[in-house]
């Protein structure tokens, strides 16, 4: 048992330097070119999954005793057919690295990353993630935003007799995002999460169940450099309605706190050959809360949000797989009654809540597909040249509500469908030593409009007036037109032994061509060891 | 085998099953959570003529958000309004233009739950609320004008020396003639109607914010019809400096004393008489949302800068740090409650002085103003709307438009 103990953390500690460590010189024996998780995925649907013990079955996916990447990449984005929250421009570098490495009989990975983005023209990015909660404080002046990256995670997984697997995962993100034009916004985020997981295996059947807790801080501050000018902050109350204040009057820093606690359960039928059905599915609750950064109490919201998905794969072949998924994730925003009351004891004006607090959001979310895909690294070991089709149908739907009592404003609806189409293409030479890997891939997505209720009054007795500034229809009409047009992406990537290099481009257009295009292009090198 | 393929078959089809059936549930809930308040109005027992009080008009404005509801009661004075929790403001007023009646009243912010409503010791209280009606006095001498929000320089950078009040005798033709002697202008702490809170709610006393500027004696007075225009900071002609072009060097009165940098007077402009209540080398008026009043203390000026002891405190509720001087809100002749918006103000003057408050739409700094309505004119008098309402009594977003000193 000690002896067990000793290994277990010496493996932990062989996990957090692994990412930096490339291996010896074993090869690795299926197939030449870069490993991927990617890779590790096609030979085993659960190399996807959110269960850590999962990552145990790498002795039996991988002949070698390590496998890894290291990789360092850069992107730019521009156009003018985006979102509000995307810029006009963007650069963006990265470097990661990624290993697994069997210990005696466990397997350990580990990750590590860091990206920087510089985005030029960004508005409304009060934020780093926008849709996580309704309520935000933003400004629409546009400017350069930068923002870095650290991310890291460690995973170990080990049998426990001849049927079950144990895992434990955590992985611990730090991102930090700065505006450089007024009102600029300084943000400060932590991600941190853990999940335990265990696994059940035997010839034909297989499960697993894992469970995670997921925390996240953020920390806002908006300042303003030059006081010559007044500028307006705007507090978002979901669904782009929103109040505007004059800086000078205005609360200008906040603090979000993320929690979410969730779990998954897979299952697997195996039919002794190449044919396997593989299902997760996944439930998380996801609550935030925003409050000032200081200590008077004062609450500027919660969300709450319950997230279902399910995803299923019918394994035909290791290269043919349909896939089918489907999410759904509904949000509700609320905000406090709350006034400032003198503490007799300190003599600090704190902000005291009373009563329930008051649900103002709501947001129905859900989106699905249904795949026939093959992997991107698609020759065939005993081919020079392989192509393959893959297609999928996607749809989905997102409408949100701000609530005042009773009158409903709607802010972004609208329902979408469309095919998806992918071919792909790869060659390998005599010698199996070089590769050239292409595709090209299209989706359309139809908007379908939806009745948008503007006002509704529930009671004729009472008039409702909006005493300021309220709802920016075009801010959320230009949300929501991003999801109606074509989506096109293309890559190619030659590998030579150990080395992969891959261009990739993405080109987002509209069904009306004076609405712009939106491309991103990005180059990435990976040593795989 | 068929046992084991069985079992699989099972659990899978349950899993998918409860994926599909718990997305269809509504496991957030998303209803919309409202109460009901009643408002009961009442008339003064005094009054001695019959008002509709249909025609009174009840808003409950939130202040956590940018919405008021608005409702008439019935004819005995009752109404309910079904509204969202949270923080509210309650206004009723009406103006009768053929008796020239004004009525008004106010219950300041309350929080307003699900339960009831939230007393000061946070007990719930039943969510019934009246309002005793008060008649409002016009008042011979009123604010026609005033311009806070400052506006640019013309390199477009923020201007506020450009300031001014205007004062007008509102008694109308045969009215009479007021002196300006020892009459105060100032504005009332705290100086933003977006400040957490204001201790001297409900109070009876008003703190001056940082200092107060007296008509000197000189025997200045307006009659019927006549105003005069007191320069904040700058008297002195603004035209080559800002985009609002203010000649008020031709301003009849300029806030100036030597110890205070920044302020400028021209020839033929009088200086006020400084009396600081605070700290500070300028006049820091808001520029977005002063609490402006014009007063007399009923002692004189003199005996109430000797009274330390009473009329120089600290703020309600503690026993240490700033003192400021207090006034009497019954010796306010006129008051306007000047609000950065509707929602996330602060009340700073009573009922009795403004039972509500006026807002720039316009952004700060945007060189417009908030002038008051002309009601009438009679006898070529003009006669302005004075209801002790500034939301009905004035209109914001008004290019200034003093009535200078005529060369």
């Amino acid at each position: 048992m000690r002896r067990r103990i000793h290994k277990l953390s010496g493996s932990i500690l062989m996990v957090l330097v692994s990412a930096f460590i490339p291996a010896g010189a074993q090869t690795f024996g299926i197939g030449n070119g870069a490993r991927t998780e990617q890779y590790l995925n096609w030979q085993n649907a659960w190399f996807g999954s959110a269960n850590p013990a999962a990552i145990s079955l790498f002795s039996t996916a991988s002949v070698s005793a390590q496998m890894g990447e290291a990789v360092a990449g850069g992107d730019c984005s521009f156009g003018k057919f985006r979102t509000p929250y995307e810029p006009a421009s963007r650069f963006g570098a990265n470097l990661s690295t990624l290993s697994y490495i069997k210990l005696w009989k466990a397997v350990a990975k580990g990750r590590f990353g860091y990206g920087y983005d510089l985005s030029k023209g960004s508005t409304w990015r009060g934020l780093a993630d926008p849709h996580e909660t309704p309520f935000m404080l933003a400004d629409s002046i546009p400017g350069n935003l930068s923002k870095e990256t650290y991310s890291m995670e460690a995973a170990v997984a080990m049998p426990v007799g001849s049927h079950l697997s144990l895992g434990l995962e955590a992985a611990y993100d730090v991102a930090l995002m700065a505006k450089h034009v007024d009102l600029r916004n300084k943000n400060t985020g932590m991600d941190f999460h853990i999940s335990p997981g265990i696994r059940y295996d035997s010839r034909h059947f297989s499960a697993g169940l894992s469970a995670r807790y997921h925390r996240s801080t953020e920390k806002i501050e908006y300042l303003q450099v030059d006081e010559s000018t007044e500028k307006y902050l705007f507090e978002f109350m979901g669904a782009w309605n929103f109040r505007s204040l004059g800086f000078s009057s205005a609360e200008t820093s906040r603090m979000k706190i993320g929690n979410a606690f969730g779990g998954s359960l897979q299952t697997e039928y195996k039919s002794g050959g190449k044919f396997r059905i593989f299902n997760e599915f996944s439930a998380d609750y996801l609550t935030t809360s925003q409050g000032e950064t200081g200590y008077n109490g004062l609450r500027h919201g919660d969300s709450r949000s319950l997230v279902i998905a399910d995803n299923i794969s019918f394994v035909i072949s290791p290269r043919r797989r349909i896939t089918a998924y489907w999410k759904s994730a509904p949000m509700v925003g609320y905000r406090f009654i709350q006034r400032q009351e003198l503490d007799p004891a300190s003599g600090i004006r704190r902000y005291v809540t009373y009563g329930s607090p008051v649900p103002c959001f709501d947001r129905m979310e859900y989106e699905g597909g249904l795949y026939y895909d093959a992997p991107e690294t698609c020759v065939d070991n005993d081919r020079t040249f392989t192509i393959r089709l893959a297609c999928g149908l996607e749809f989905g739907h997102m409408e949100e509500y701000y609530s005042e009592g009773i009158v409903r404003q709607s802010g972004v609806a609208y329902n979408y469908m469309g095919p998806a189409l992918k071919i792909l293409a790869g060659w390998q030479s005599q010698d199996g030593r070089n590769k050239i890997d292409m595709g090209i891939q299209a989706n359309s997505n139809f908007r379908i409009p939806m009745k948008k209720a503007d006002l509704v009054y529930y009671d004729e007795m009472s008039m409702i007036q909006f005493t300021g500034n309220h709802y920016d229809g075009e801010l959320a009409d230009r949300q929501a037109a991003v999801m109606n047009g074509l989506a096109f992406r293309a890559y190619a990537q030659w590998t030579h032994q150990r080395l992969a290099l891959r261009l990739n481009g993405r080109l987002r257009a509209p069904f009306k061509a004076a609405q712009g295009t939106y491309t991103t292009l990005s180059l990435t090198a990976a040593w795989s060891f | 085998m068929k046992a084991r393929l069985h079992i699989f078959q099972t659990i899978a089809v349950a899993t998918i099953a409860a994926a599909f059936l718990l997305g269809a549930c509504e496991m957030v809930p998303k209803g919309s959570l409202w109460t009901e308040v009643e408002i009961a109005l009442e008339l003064p027992q005094e009054l001695d003529v019959d008002l509709d009080l249909s025609q009174v008009e009840i808003r409950l404005q939130a202040k956590a958000s940018p919405v008021a509801y608005v409702t008439n009661p019935d004819g005995q004075g009752k109404a309910r309004i079904r509204v969202q929790p949270g923080r509210y403001d309650l206004l009723a007023s009406a103006y009768y233009k053929a008796t020239r009646i004004a009525v008004n009243a106010n219950c300041p912010e309350f929080l307003l739950t699900e339960k009831g409503i939230v007393g000061d010791d946070g007990g719930l209280l039943p969510s019934i609320i009246t309002l005793n009606l008060e008649v409002a006095i016009p008042n011979e001498l009123v604010f026609r004008e005033i311009y806070y929000h400052g506006s640019s320089t013309l390199e477009g950078a923020s201007y506020t020396k450009d300031r001014y009040l205007e004062i007008y005798n509102n008694a109308g033709p045969g009215g009479r003639t007021v002196t300006l002697d020892s009459l105060c202008v100032s504005t009332i702490y705290p100086y933003n109607s977006t400040t957490g809170n204001n201790p001297w709610k409900g109070l009876d006393t008003l703190a001056l914010a940082q200092m107060f500027w007296m008509f000197p004696k000189g025997g200045y007075t307006l009659a019927p019809g006549e105003s005069c225009v007191v320069a904040l900071v700058s008297a002195v002609d603004h035209s080559s400096r800002a985009t609002s072009g203010l000649q008020l060097n031709k301003a009849h009165f300029g806030a100036y004393a030597d110890h205070l940098s920044g302020h400028e007077i021209s020839a033929g402009v009088t200086p006020m008489v400084c009396y600081m209540a605070g700290q500070g080398n300028t006049w820091a008026v808001s520029i977005h949302s002063p609490a402006v009043v014009l007063f007399k203390p009923e002692m004189g000026v003199d005996a109430y800068r000797a009274d330390e002891t009473t009329w120089e405190r600290y703020e309600p509720g503690k026993t240490s740090g700033t003192k400021y001087w207090h006034i009497a809100k019954g010796w306010i002749i006129d008051g306007v409650e000047c609000a950065d918006s509707p929602e996330q103000s602060i009340k700073r003057l009573p009922a009795s002085v403004d039972a509500s408050y006026v807002y720039m739409r316009s952004p700060h700094y945007s060189g417009k103003c908030i002038t008051r309505v002309l009601e009438d004119t009679i006898d070529g008098i003009r006669i302005y709307k004075d209801t002790n309402n500034s939301a009905a009594d004035f209109t914001p977003d008004a290019t200034p438009s003093p009535n200078l000193k005529r060369p």
